[in-house]
């Protein structure tokens, strides 16, 4: 045993190069193995708790919430839908911190809603399903979403 | 064993005209450059077959196909032979590339597609979780990628700042 810092380095670097040299199915069989006793140490919950599985999830590109990187702004985004999910959604809605998430097999887009309005409270949860989809579209500001031209003549109309 | 029980059904499951080219990634897809590396799931990259009419990309029949064979869903997971399989969609021109160019590979009697090294060290960069970079830093250390192959992907995808950032934070002796 050696308490050379530099031989230590040097010895687990020898043992993962031999590691990584093995025949492919050996490591998978080594995988299974590790996943076996990750399971036991953590405890076999994973059937009924997706969440003792879930891996820290690769970050969509709007999860959490977005600076706008030139204007230093927050931004908000416009879901439009091909029908009405809802009452409340009419067809689009603003949200805030966007980011996908699977449920039971369906993609949504999980976000809050960012505007105050007769219908919706900024901040509640909304979930759009993925499917319904037609345009995500980025703003700045709410109100551009709502004084967009085409939509106060909506309103008008 | 677990995993390769899942990668023949994937493998049928491509059979049966359910989803056209995949390939595994994450670690178990790192797994053939590199030490192995305990991981709860394996993921998939595919391209779903989905209907031209949609620009929506729909994995409702991967799901159908597995729950039809008695696989079950947890979370975004299908669990197949007991192994969490999570199917992704190529969501950007990266991962279109690394899908169209990954490697198929023999295990005894499967065989599989996998990204390239080169791949799989491109797509941990953006990502940005400690995870990744690691990983990469793993394919690095052990010398797993060709670095000509590799600055011309990242080159392709606008990753080289992403780069020298990430040269600086972990590659450079000087702070």
């Amino acid at each position: 045993m050696s308490l050379d810092l530099q031989k230590i380095l040097e010895s687990k670097r020898a043992l993962r190069r031999s590691l990584a040299a093995r025949p492919v199915a050996e490591k998978l069989r080594m995988l299974d193995a590790l996943r076996e006793r990750e399971l036991a140490i953590r405890g076999r919950k994973v059937p009924a708790d997706a969440s003792a599985l879930h891996e820290e999830p690769a970050p969509c590109r709007h999860k959490g919430r977005m600076k706008n990187e030139e204007k230093e702004t927050e931004v908000f985004h416009e879901i439009r839908c091909t029908r009405d999910v809802d009452s409340v959604t009419e067809g689009f809605a603003v949200v805030e911190d966007p980011c996908l998430q699977w449920y039971e097999g369906l993609l949504f887009i999980e976000g809050r809603h960012g505007h105050d309005s007769g219908k919706t409270v900024r901040g509640r949860r909304i979930l759009v399903p993925m499917a319904t989809v037609t345009s995500i579209t980025e703003f700045d500001e709410t109100s551009e979403v709502y004084e967009h031209p085409r939509r106060k003549q909506k309103r008008k109309s | 064993m677990a995993i390769i029980e899942a990668i023949q059904a994937i493998n049928q499951m491509q059979a049966d005209g359910v989803i056209e080219r995949y390939a595994i990634v994450g670690e178990v897809g790192a797994n053939f450059y590199l030490e192995p590396v305990a991981t709860l799931n394996v993921d998939i990259f595919a391209a779903f077959k989905s209907d031209p009419a949609s620009l929506i990309v729909n994995p409702q029949p991967i799901f159908d196909y597995l729950k039809a064979r008695g696989c079950a869903m947890e979370g975004e997971y299908v669990v197949i032979g007991g192994c969490p399989v999570q199917f992704l969609p190529p969501g950007n021109p990266l991962v279109e590339e690394a899908l169209e160019e990954s490697v198929n590979k023999d295990l005894d009697e499967t065989r599989l597609s996998v990204f390239t090294a080169e791949h799989l060290g491109a797509i941990a960069l953006p990502t940005g979780r400690a995870k990744d970079k690691a990983r990469l830093l793993q394919f690095i250390d052990a010398g797993a990628l060709d670095a000509a192959r590799f600055q011309a992907i990242l080159a392709r995808h606008s990753l080289l700042d992403a780069w020298r950032k990430f040269e600086r934070q972990f590659l450079s002796d000087v702070p």
